[in-house]
């Protein structure tokens, strides 16, 4: 493709529904800031515990360059990256065990059903009485939550797979792991993509947690360190953070879903011939 | 005929969906063989079981009663010389998978080597004229493209015996002869045998080499019928035969289960 600027192509690109809703996404957030920012100045928030945004994003940009802010995003970071990797590699061997044996999936979908809703939070007091305050904490319990939605997105990706692809593997007599491999996952792709991406969500929001609550290190003890010594600029520009950590990572997840969907009716752009 | 085993063989069969008050018996009883590189077109009313027939024939059902064999093994599971061409394409193919990958997934097992494994994806999407098509995915493909598809992987798969479930009644009438006319060419290439389920007529008539008619459920064979006419067949030539008028309405008469004088009265009503 090439980056021609012929006429047109501009306006076309005002235009273009992704432009426009970027430019609104944009104007909103910027609204949303000054709004915040005027009351502040008019005196609306206290200034004490609602320092400026302006001021709160200079912190912040500040911060850039010191250790103390990359420092708390690695621990968050190493936290949310082992809990999601353990989440799911058990969630997706479980989902295919559970998935592909309906006398597995009768014994253990009660037992799914009633572990799911517990939040994980309200493991906290029994975490910390095991494993302490530190790293195997914070992973254990976004590790327990992000479980649920990549489990129960494989376990129904598995049962919903198309009978007639399945049939033609066994038709060919494809080897059961390349008839896994090869049809089966694939298939349950359009489920376990959004599942991991809720997942990613999940983990990240209980590592923050577990470091707001117990002490952990990472962004959350930040966090918690800035408001109890008065520092609430530096609280607020951990807190935005933290909050653009969680964006980055669900656009991350949104293209690799767009990338490994490539094929599925919802993402299949223009090219296909009906 | 030599005392050699039969391709195919059918003997006894029958099949009775669940059990009980719901049950619904299918098929009654078929037996029917099949010669090596024969063309046998099966055809019947709607529903009667021709799927069920294939599915079984195929190793992908049990029967409730009686057997098929082939070459004189009694077969459990889709035998190793066997192909299946489903109905369903867009279903059949992988859309994940490129055109190329979906004919080399059937191979993986057969652990081919890549030079070969490369030739015969080649040659096969030659055979049904998509030698440019292999890195594109199947969603990319029209329906009729589609179905070469399908048609390549089973040929790349290199069966003795080649099972096509109604494979061209989604396609329009222009497509549908053409492939009709692929299939003939590719049975004269590689000298496959191939059961063909239709519910048309016309296409039973014009691709077979002989016709198998049957009864509605609970299904029986109700006629074989010789298909003598000339090869190779012609859309045009062959059709406009007398015999092929004859035979067509043979087989009509047998399916519609009409006896000699009910056509003429039908048409009389028709009028
Ligand atoms: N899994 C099943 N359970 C119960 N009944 C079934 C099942 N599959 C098919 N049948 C019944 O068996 C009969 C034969 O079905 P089958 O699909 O083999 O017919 P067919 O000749 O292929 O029909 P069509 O012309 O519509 O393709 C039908 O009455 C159908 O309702
Ligand atoms: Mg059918």
């Amino acid at each position: 493709m090439s980056t021609s600027i012929i006429p047109g192509t501009r306006r076309r690109l005002l235009r273009s529904p992704k432009f426009t809703d970027g430019l609104l996404g944009a104007a909103g957030l910027v609204t949303v800031l000054a709004v915040l920012e005027f009351s502040t100045i008019v005196g609306l928030l206290p200034e004490k515990t609602f320092p400026r945004v302006s001021a709160d994003l200079r912190e912040l940009a500040g911060m850039a360059g010191a250790a103390e802010l990359w420092t708390a995003v690695g621990h968050t970071l190493q936290g949310w990256a082992i809990s999601f990797a353990l989440a799911t590699v058990i969630a997706v061997l479980l989902g295919i065990a559970v998935g592909s044996n309906a006398v597995l999936y009768a014994a253990t979908s009660a037992v799914i059903e009633f572990l799911r809703p517990i939040p994980s939070v309200a493991l906290i007091p029994l975490v910390v009485l095991v494993l302490g305050t530190g790293l195997q904490s914070k992973v254990f319990l976004a590790t327990f939550a992000a479980t649920w939605p990549v489990l129960v997105a494989t376990i129904y990706g598995m049962r919903d797979v198309e009978p007639v692809a399945l049939e033609t593997a066994r038709s060919f007599r494809a080897r059961p792991r390349d008839t896994l491999l090869s049809v089966v996952l694939p298939g349950a792709v359009p489920y376990i993509a959004p599942g991991l991406r809720v997942a990613s969500t999940t983990a990240l929001i209980l590592c923050v947690t577990a470091e707001l609550v117990i002490g952990a290190p990472g962004l959350g003890q930040s966090i918690t360190v800035a408001q109890a010594g008065g520092q609430y600029q530096l609280m607020y520009a951990f807190i935005i953070a933290t909050g653009l950590l969680g964006v980055l990572l669900n656009l991350l997840f949104v293209a690799l879903e767009k990338r490994l969907l490539r094929w599925h009716p919802s993402q299949r752009s223009q090219g296909g011939v009906q | 005929m030599t005392d050699e085993a039969p391709m195919l063989e059918v003997r006894g069969l029958g099949k009775t969906y669940g059990d009980g008050p719901q049950a619904v018996h299918a098929i009654d009883e078929i037996n029917f063989t099949v010669a090596r590189s024969e063309f046998v077109c099966v055809v019947g009313p709607s529903g009667c079981g021709k799927t069920t027939l294939l599915r079984c024939l195929a190793g992908l059902m049990s029967a409730s009663t009686g057997q098929v064999s082939i070459e004189g093994r009694r077969l459990d599971r889709t035998p190793e010389e066997m192909a299946i061409v489903f109905q369903d394409y867009s279903r059949s193919l992988f859309p994940w998978m490129s055109v190329e990958q979906n004919i080399a997934f059937p191979l993986r097992r057969k652990r081919l080597g890549r030079a070969k494994q490369q030739q015969l994806i080649k040659d096969s999407l030659e055979a049904v004229n998509l030698a440019d098509a292999g890195r594109r995915y199947p969603w990319q493909l029209s329906g009729g493209m589609q179905q070469r598809v399908a048609i390549a992987r089973a040929l790349a798969y290199e069966p003795q015996v080649l099972l096509m479930d109604e494979p061209f009644a989604a396609l329009d009438a222009q497509t549908r002869a053409d492939l009709e006319d692929l299939t003939l060419k590719l049975r004269h290439e590689y000298g496959v045998t191939v059961v063909f389920v239709t519910h048309d007529i016309d296409e039973a008539v014009y691709l077979a080499d002989r016709v198998i008619a049957l009864t509605p459920r609970p299904t029986r064979v109700r006629e074989v019928i010789d298909i003598d006419l000339p090869r190779p067949r012609n859309q045009l030539t062959t059709k406009e035969l007398p015999d092929f008028a004859r035979l067509r309405g043979h087989v009509y008469r047998q399916v519609r289960q009409l006896d000699d004088g009910a056509d003429q009265r039908e048409a009389a009503t028709a009028s």
